[in-house]
């Protein structure tokens, strides 16, 4: 199974979720990408370096740009595995409703 | 909408929130007396113990893994802290912070699950849904799927 840290860790950054929020939007430059935010050039590189070795983006070769994309499979198998953790803690949680139910049903306190 | 809700906070924690509609002393009974627990964690589960007060422990028992840990803080019926080793573990686990407040006639239920680190926080992702797959497929023969 591959391992999911690095993505997992990649968006740990508030600017790195940001910036996959724009490339969500549609590819981009990094001079499109850093316009935004309040740091430089360079900084936004790195974070995109981050990105992409976390296999969250990839560089697209256009001439003698190098626009930046979202590389879908990986987001997808992202919200798959949050999906599936989130379920099971909900099955827990729709027995632990049924408990209260029947909670309700007993008198207040068992005395013990 | 009383669905779980599932976030990623920063680099180390898991935050769980869920509606109950029924007020926090009695979900603060059905999350720490033994015989409550066992009916809704899992039907698989073979032992079942927790002393939910300050310096007290728990330990949940299936037939192949356990998980145990100390109970830091307790106090009824609004806040838990404990520790969640796995199969006795002590150099790993996260630090779970329950808190149970007032809300609708409810109560509005935030789990905080902090790790050591991104890594720990991705494995225990990965390896919490592959337990539970195991746990809902492996009683089934001649199964196969994508590990």
């Amino acid at each position: 199974m591959p391992s999911l840290d690095a993505p997992f860790a990649a968006l740990a950054d508030p600017t790195r979720r940001a910036i996959l929020a724009r490339l969500a939007q549609g590819e981009a430059t990094v001079q499109d990408l850093a316009r935004p935010f309040a740091i430089s050039q360079p900084a936004i590189s790195r974070h995109l370096r981050v990105l992409e070795e976390a296999g969250l983006i990839e560089t697209r070769i256009h001439g003698t740009a190098r626009p930046r994309r979202l590389k879908p499979d990986t987001m997808a198998e992202l919200w798959t595995w949050l999906g599936h953790y989130r379920a099971l803690w909900e099955d827990q949680f729709r027995r632990l409703d049924a408990v209260l139910d029947r909670l309700d049903d007993t008198s207040e306190g068992p005395g013990s | 909408m009383t669905e779980a809700q599932l976030t990623l906070d920063g680099e180390t924690d898991v935050v769980i929130r869920r509606h109950f509609s029924h007020p926090p002393a009695r979900v603060w009974r059905a999350l720490t007396e033994p015989a409550l627990i066992r009916q809704w964690l899992s039907p698989d589960l073979t032992d079942c113990q927790m002393d939910a007060r300050p310096g007290g422990s728990f330990r949940y028992d299936w037939p192949e893994f356990f998980f145990s840990g100390p109970i830091l803080e307790a106090t009824p019926p609004h806040r838990m802290v404990h520790v969640e080793h796995f199969n006795g573990d002590t150099t790993e686990g996260p630090t779970v912070t329950t808190t149970l407040s007032a809300e609708a006639q409810g109560t509005r239920m935030t789990v905080v699950m902090r790790y050591r680190d991104a890594a720990a926080r991705a494995t225990a992702i990965e390896q919490g849904f592959t337990d539970g797959i195991a746990d809902v497929y492996g009683r089934i023969e001649n199964l196969s799927f994508p590990a």
